[in-house]
């Protein structure tokens, strides 16, 4: 009994100490002049006065009425210890008690600090703006974790430390993050990477992770703090996205691109317009020489060029013709700016290549356009002029019948002269939309009205012009000179490209609309043509006169009725139809724009 | 008979209508030619194969043949080929090139006055 630590009491009935161990008496020790011989037998009231009247007191006497033991934890001073924590234990022993103290102030203390140092690494983790999560490093289970780390994988606590750490991750890559958990744990060190982890709901979550390993009385943890990086991935893929848009920019923009440097004339770099409209690959024109990029007979001029871009640092609007890898060439309009380095010297070029082929094909038109309007221009002014000189030899010779045919003729080639007038501003407000005013016409009485003007071709061609106008088909509401100039272009045509045979116009009321047909037996359209008929200048026989505008014309005059235009034929020597439908009088359609 | 075949004679390939009226007032009263006008090329070529002519006045733009293609059909022939072309015509010359080349060919420009046609007939036929 001596032996141990437990302080060991025995009191009577009256609470006369009975027996008492060495435990007790070192602790009361701090009170003088006792010893286990002068203890024996005296009052325990007399021996702890400040007991007698308390709480304690009470509950001793209460034990010892009732047998029933009871236990608490009592602090006592003074004490060889100062204040000292006991727990006891108090129970009836035959008449009287039994009192077993323990000295618990030491465990208490260590309780306590464990508990404070517990609620301090508590408010540390707690107080971390990122989760935190330890996993043993032996068996690979998740032991603790914070609020954000709760937050972060959407799990209680209690859920997480049911985990093992590779059940954070993907469960696809379960392999990969074992690797990297194991390889840690034995290297030991910090350890920083960008991963992932999925969430109870399954979505997969960028985090970069900070790990580092953590020795808590001789066991291996593994600290994570895994920081949630979607803002930053974010961002991060914003940016990508941003950098692709410009690169596509670059690499779609309609024009090419090309960037020459200043000292070799290689090419640098390039955009995939280019490769696309010369037919070479992005690494084929990389490196190759910026000069064989041109068509031979512009080279030396490039090559001119090059040399004032080199001292300026600039071009502007040079045309020239580059060649395409099968050979044929695109027009190209050039405008260069340079990139220079540090000291200002001309680094590379970044020059832009523009196709003009479109605009050269144009002006080719217009001058096509510009000459045969020309023609169609000065030939009645000549005519006239020569008239004229014809007027004055008739009157010096009084030849007064010749004099009144010249007249006429005069008359005549004027009337011509404002015709192509009138032809030619209508070909240039076709772009901008003419006003049509719409009434009921006759189509009969058009008809007739445009068959004197060929009258005379017909005949000298030797063709045989046929009519046929259904009753109904005959009141049409449209622009009468759009509708003059419809029929003169339908059958200007049919004549200009039948030899012999027939030209038949008729029409027909279908659906509300007067449908008009120019059918003729003249040299047709083959296939390729027919789709390009209606283009503005396209000419199918470019030795004949014309502005290679009048079906063009005739289109935007059908259009502005809301009438259809075809073109059918069968082919070359076939023949060719044109069919026209224009809204009849009290047809559904006339009201419409 | 015979006071015709000394007059000159000159074929006039014109499909404009007014335009020929025009060439025969010119000729009116000049009595040392005889002119023969057709409107339609592809015809005016029978005739020089049917016929002796000793000039021919062309126009360019006509139909259904046009003047330079008449041409090239007449430079086909050997015969053919000697006789003397005038092209009266809108066009400049600089518009035909292919027949500007020819040495054989004058150019006159619409409008023409009868002395224009009458210096180059004469410089051409004596």
């Amino acid at each position: 009994m001596d032996a141990t630590t437990e302080m060991f009491l025995l009191l009577d009935s009256k609470l006369n100490i009975i027996e008492v161990n060495k435990a007790l008496l070192d602790a009361w020790a701090a009170k003088p002049g006792l010893t286990k011989e002068n203890i024996i037998g005296s009052s325990f009231l007399e021996i702890a006065p400040e007991f007698k009247g308390t709480d304690r007191h009470k509950k001793y006497l209460e034990v010892l009425k009732t047998g029933n033991s009871f236990s608490t934890e009592e602090v006592v001073s003074p004490s060889r210890f100062g204040s000292t924590r006991l727990f006891v234990k108090v129970f009836k022993v035959g008449d009287g008690l039994g009192i077993i103290a323990e000295d618990i102030t030491e465990s208490k203390k260590a309780e306590e600090d464990l508990k404070e140092s517990e609620e301090r690494y508590r408010t540390l983790m707690e107080g971390a703006s990122d989760a935190i999560f330890i996993a043993d490093t032996e068996t690979g289970m998740l032991v603790d974790a914070n609020k954000r780390a709760e937050e972060l994988i959407g799990r209680s606590l209690e859920e997480i430390c049911k985990m093992r750490h590779f059940e954070l991750h993907p469960p696809e890559e379960k392999e990969r993050y074992r690797e990297i958990f194991e390889e840690h744990s034995l290297k030991g060190g910090g350890f920083s990477q960008d991963l992932e982890v999925v969430n109870g709901k399954g979505r997969r979550i960028p985090v970069s992770i900070n790990a580092g390993i953590v020795e808590v009385r001789g066991k291996r943890y593994i600290q994570g703090i895994f920081r949630d990086i979607t803002e930053r991935k974010k961002a991060e893929e914003a940016l990508r996205m941003s950098e692709a848009k410009y690169q596509d920019l670059y690499d779609n923009a309609p024009d090419m691109f090309v960037s020459v440097d200043a000292k070799t004339a290689r090419i640098l770099n390039c955009n995939q317009t280019l490769a696309r409209a010369t037919g070479y690959t992005k690494d084929e024109l990389i490196g190759k020489p910026v000069f064989d990029m041109y068509h031979p007979d512009c080279v030396d001029e490039v090559k001119k060029a090059f040399n004032e871009f080199v001292v300026t640092g600039e071009l502007k609007n040079r045309e020239f013709q580059i060649i395409k890898k099968d050979g044929t060439k695109i027009d190209v309009s050039l405008n260069v700016s340079s990139v220079r380095g540090e000291n200002g010297d001309i680094l590379y070029s970044r020059s832009v290549w523009r196709d003009i082929s479109e605009r050269k094909k144009i002006d080719h038109m217009k001058d096509n356009l510009v000459r045969d309007t020309s023609h169609a221009l000065k030939n009645p002014i000549a005519m006239t002029e020569m008239a004229l000189d014809m007027l004055e030899r008739n009157m010096d010779r009084g030849d007064m019948e010749s004099v009144k045919t010249t007249e006429e003729m005069i008359h005549r080639n004027l009337e011509g002269l404002r015709d192509s007038v009138d032809k030619v501003l209508r070909v240039s407000s076709m772009e901008g939309g003419t006003i049509t005013e719409k009434r009921p016409l006759s189509l009969k009485t058009m008809v007739d009205r445009v068959e004197q003007d060929f009258e005379h071709k017909m005949k000298k061609k030797g063709l045989e012009f046929r009519k046929d106008i259904a009753e109904g088909a005959d009141l049409i509401v449209a622009d009468e000179s759009d509708m003059i100039n419809l029929l003169n272009n339908l059958i200007d045509n049919a004549l200009k490209f039948t030899e012999k045979g027939t030209i038949s116009l008729r029409a027909r009321a279908e659906k509300g609309m007067a449908e008009i047909s120019v059918e003729d037996t003249g040299s047709g359209i083959n296939k390729e043509d027919i789709g390009k008929v209606f283009d503005k200048f396209f000419r199918k026989r470019p030795d004949l006169t014309g502005t290679g505008l009048g079906l063009t014309i005739c289109r935007d005059a059908v259009l502005r009725h809301n009438g259809t235009i075809d073109v059918f034929s069968e082919g070359e020597g076939k023949g060719t139809k044109v069919t026209v439908k224009i809204p009849l009088k009290g047809g559904r359609n006339e009201r419409a724009k | 008979m015979s006071a015709q075949s000394d007059r000159k004679q000159v074929l006039i390939v014109e499909d404009n209508k007014d335009m020929g009226r025009i060439y025969e007032d010119m000729f009116r009263g000049e009595g040392q030619y005889l002119i023969e006008i057709q409107d339609d090329a592809r015809v005016a070529f029978k005739r020089l194969e049917a016929k002796e002519y000793d000039l021919i006045i062309l126009d360019i733009i006509m139909e259904p043949m046009a003047g330079d293609i008449f041409y090239a059909c007449v430079k086909q022939d050997t015969r053919l080929q000697k006789i003397p072309v005038i092209v009266v015509s809108v066009l400049h010359p600089d518009d035909l090139e292919y027949m500007k080349k020819e040495n054989r060919i004058e150019f006159l420009r619409k409008p023409i006055k009868k002395e224009q046609l009458f210096d180059k007939i004469e410089k051409i036929l004596t």
